[in-house]
């Protein structure tokens, strides 16, 4: 099936790259600028009509560096997603996005908490970080993330990935790649608008939400809120635990979430408040099925306010201060007898972060970025527990991080040279240099990269460790080479190649372990080198009709070592949980004016879990075969006058969809969503109906 | 692993292959409004009273500047546009070097090194091969027409340049 597909996409590829070559396209008009000066002139708007295409490739990337660049110019891997391809992908929520990305994949953790894989390595604590407006979600207890009904996909009017490490800017949550979501603001709104999602499969409901978002902009004050309230369902499956004992999810697996993001920003000064109550519900744990299902809560609070100050022409001063709030991993209920290793467990943790820096045009050629960091993580545990290392109940750590970078613009290539030196209280340092060299060379675009980058232990990980050890930061080097071409106005495509090494990756040691080694369970540093080599292609073609967006992925571990609790027996070039080749295909076809159908294709190769376990209670290795999920989406953007509404079809086939555990913990492969049929509904109250018809 | 690579070698290979070369998206009608004030902002050692343009290469600018300079004359100067080649490049006032004639910059350069021709090239990143002003789109802002200037090779050809063009040029080398 793999080499079928690959075989059909390569096709597709080379006939599309034949199409014939339009003249340029200049807008035209009959006006005389012959009178106009170069003043007039450079303040006119631009004479010539950029397709969607060179549009979304020059959009101003803001995650990559820490000055905006294009998507070529930027020094890192990127995968930006619009709100045009959002709103007509028809995803229902963040996980569908994001499933479109080269290189990710989604694996069940604990807890019903599924979170992400990335180029066969295994990142949900503080490998990647995501965040909405700059501001990081991560959790502070462990780092991690939850996906699955979690963040309000209507709002969203880009998404940035950068598919790399992002240390050298973000710290030591950012080791493996960066996530950054950007929300509609007051100017992207101008009114009210209300937006529902529901869906149904043969056995239970999917998903049922409602949002709501107002925003405007008004002179120099722009102001947005949007929220959400959603229940959804994990699966509408059976689980079955590697003891061969079974519970239906319907019920059983619920995801809540109640979300709101208020913003606003005043000429220089800009506030932003997140509120996130994510839940998830399982029966699933550790040790097997209990007896009756049991809520897990995840509560965060954040605020920023940022600052910009243009002190003149060629210097501006860059102020942020960050507090986030955060209850991660909570369960305060009466576990029943049975399931007592369901423990109660309840940690409030604060980071409170100040960032100070300056944005520097010394040189014509050269843009200079620097200043420092300084934040502080503190976790309270309460129920009379104590962290197990300091045996108190009340940590708390500093970290500070100068940091600097300088673009450069030479004749031969773009340079950007940085490097962000983290000192913590709690695990010492980590230096964390970075060298990007972008060159456009006609149509074509090159890309050669180089980054180290870390994970910083979190609270729960520095008090876990095995035996009191005290956990070095996880250190990985990255190199890059990315090479593009614009096709066409309206065809883009990317290959990129990769190398990740990965040194003292800290791992987890559960409690199967220690019945081998005698260990007790917790957090450790692996004495292996680990890491993943492989290549990525990203093909865009957008044009009248539509667009079809391709991605690639594939990884290989075979020049690399492995850690134990990664390892698939036997194999020498994957990684547990996750596939090497991924191949996803997006497509969006008008359907005469007002309507298009959006086909989606999802290809994963086959991947290795455990499944079941012998008379000893060792695992026995189960390879899951290739999963290809077909979904469709019809919509329509001004059916009915302001209302864009949509039907959808998600996993036509009814293919079994699994998360499987991406290291050793006996967990069996969590069910996802059968075939669901879904509706959604964005009906938008502008403020100026007038200025919204023009 | 290896055949991975070398399939999607191929694959970008043999697309990039078929992709269609296009240049640089300029307007010519802006692009000669451009030229027009870059010529009558700039200082020549001597004053003129009649300027000469010379393209090498072909250009849709040529017409647009014919049409432009037919009714346009600043404090007396007239201009005349002619299609030249490289070699002819000092026998004028004011280069313009198509985006197809780019190749021949380093004859160009040669033939005018040090004397008062300005030197206007349709592709960008054109200083150090000895271009005043680079024309070049400017993807980061709605793919607008900006050019790019070389304040040292103008005054190395005894140029001087006003502040009009100084504000609005992209600085460089």
């Amino acid at each position: 099936m793999k080499r079928i597909l690959l075989t059909y996409i390569f096709t597709l590829l080379a006939i599309l790259s034949y199409g014939q070559h339009k003249p340029v396209d200049i807008i035209k008009d009959t006006s005389d600028l012959s009178n106009l000066s170069i003043e007039e002139l450079s303040k006119m708007k631009s004479r010539y009509a950029a397709t969607d295409m060179e549009k979304t490739i020059s959009l101003a990337i803001e995650a990559a560096s820490r000055k905006p660049l294009t998507m070529r110019k930027s020094p890192s891997i990127i995968s930006v997603i619009t709100e045009e391809e959002i709103e007509r992908s028809g995803a229902r929520d963040l996980m569908d996005i994001i499933a479109l990305i080269p290189g990710m994949e989604f694996n069940v953790d604990v807890e019903g908490v599924v979170a992400l894989s990335f180029r066969g390595l295994w990142s949900n604590e503080g490998n990647i970080s995501l965040q909405i407006n700059g501001m990081e979600v991560n959790e502070i207890a462990y780092a991690s993330l939850q996906f699955g009904n979690h963040y309000q996909v209507s709002q969203i009017k880009k998404i940035e990935i950068i598919r790399g490490p992002g240390s050298a800017i973000y710290g030591g949550c950012a080791e493996y790649a960066v996530i950054n979501i950007i929300t509609k603001k007051g100017e992207d709104l101008k009114g009210a608008a209300i937006n529902t999602n529901i869906g149904q499969t043969a056995e239970t409901y999917s998903r049922q939400e409602i949002g709501l978002s107002v925003g405007d902009k008004i002179k120099d004050l722009s102001y947005s809120f949007s929220g959400m309230v959603a229940r959804a369902q994990r699966s509408n499956g059976t689980y079955t635990d590697v003891y061969n004992n079974s519970y239906k999810m319907p019920g059983n697996a619920d995801l809540k979430a109640n979300y709101f993001n208020i913003g606003m920003k005043y000429k220089n000064l800009s506030v932003q408040f997140i509120y996130d109550n994510y839940q998830t519900t399982n029966r699933d744990n550790i040790l097997g099925i209990m007896s009756r299902p049991y809520s897990m809560n995840f509560l965060s609070g954040m605020t920023q306010v940022k600052y910009n100050k243009q002190l003149n022409k060629k210097l501006q001063l860059q102020l942020k201060l960050d507090h986030k709030y955060s209850e991660p991993w909570t369960f305060t209920g009466q576990p029943a007898l049975i399931d007592s290793e369901y423990g109660s467990y309840r940690l409030i943790a604060n980071t409170y972060k100040a960032n100070i820096g300056i944005l520097w045009d010394p040189l014509y050629w050269m843009n200079v970025n620097c200043g420092i960091e300084g934040y502080n993580d503190r976790g309270h545990l309460t129920m009379n527990q104590v962290f197990r290392t300091d045996s108190t109940n009340e940590v708390s750590y500093m970290n500070y991080a100068p940091f600097t970078q300088i673009l450069m613009k030479t004749p031969y290539a773009n340079i950007t040279v940085g490097a962000r030196y983290d000192i913590s209280t709690a695990f010492g340092s980590a230096f964390n240099p970075r060298l990007g060299i972008t060159k456009k060379v006609g149509i074509f675009n090159f890309k050669l990269l180089y980054a180290s980058s870390f994970r910083a232990p979190a609270i729960e990980s520095i008090q876990y460790g095995v035996d009191n050890m005290k956990l070095k930061p996880e250190r990985s080097n990255t190199l890059e080479f990315e090479a593009s071409v614009k096709m066409r106005k309206d065809m883009y495509l990317s290959v990129n190649f990769f190398d990740i090494t990965t040194t003292d990756a800290i791992r987890y040691f559960v409690k199967t372990d220690s019945v081998i080694t005698g260990f007790p369970d917790g957090y450790r540093n692996s004495d292996k080198k680990i890491g993943s080599q492989g290549v990525e292609v990203e093909y865009r073609y957008k044009s009248s009709f539509g667009f079809i967006n391709l991605a690639y992925s594939y990884y290989t571990i075979r020049n690399k070592s492995v850690d134990d609790a990664n390892m698939v027996p036997g194999n020498k070039s994957m990684t547990l949980g996750t596939a090497q080749n991924k191949l996803t295909v997006l497509a969006s076809i008008n359907v005469g004016k007002k309507l298009f159908i959006s086909p989606s294709v999802n290809f994963i190769d086959k991947r290795f879990g455990y499944s079941s376990v012998d008379a000893n209670e060792n695992g026995i290795l189960t390879e899951y075969k290739p999963q290809l999920l077909l979904n469709a989406y019809l919509g329509s953007s001004n059916l009915v006058k302001n209302c864009s509404l949509g039907l959808g079809i998600s996993n036509i086939t009814n293919e079994r969809i699994i998360y499987p555990q991406a290291y050793s913990s006996l967990h069996a492969p969590l069910p996802g969503m059968g075939r669901d049929l879904y509706l959604k509904v964005n009906y938008k109250l502008p403020f100026n109906q007038k200025q919204q018809d023009q | 692993m290896s055949k991975i690579y070398i399939k999607a070698l191929i694959v970008f290979f043999s697309c990039i292959s078929a992709a269609s070369c296009y240049g640089q998206s300029y307007d010519p009608k802006e692009n000669s409004v451009y030229i027009y004030n870059f010529i009558k902002y700039t200082s020549w050692p001597q004053k003129k009273s009649v300027i000469h343009v010379g393209i090498v290469g072909n250009s849709q600018v040529e017409e647009e500047l014919k049409r432009l300079f037919s009714k346009k004359t600043s404090n007396g100067t007239t201009y005349t546009v002619k299609k030249i080649t490289s070699a002819e490049a000092k026998t004028v006032d004011v280069v313009i070097v198509a985006q197809q004639a780019s190749e021949q910059m380093r004859s160009i350069e040669q033939q005018t090194a040090r004397t008062p021709v300005l030197i206007i090239t349709e592709k960008e990143n054109m200083a150090r091969q000895g271009a005043c002003i680079s024309f070049f789109i400017d993807e980061e802002n709605d793919y607008k027409t900006g050019y790019q200037l070389s304040i040292r090779n103008c005054k190395a050809r005894g140029l001087s340049v006003n502040e009009q063009i100084q504000n609005n040029a992209v600085l460089t080398r």
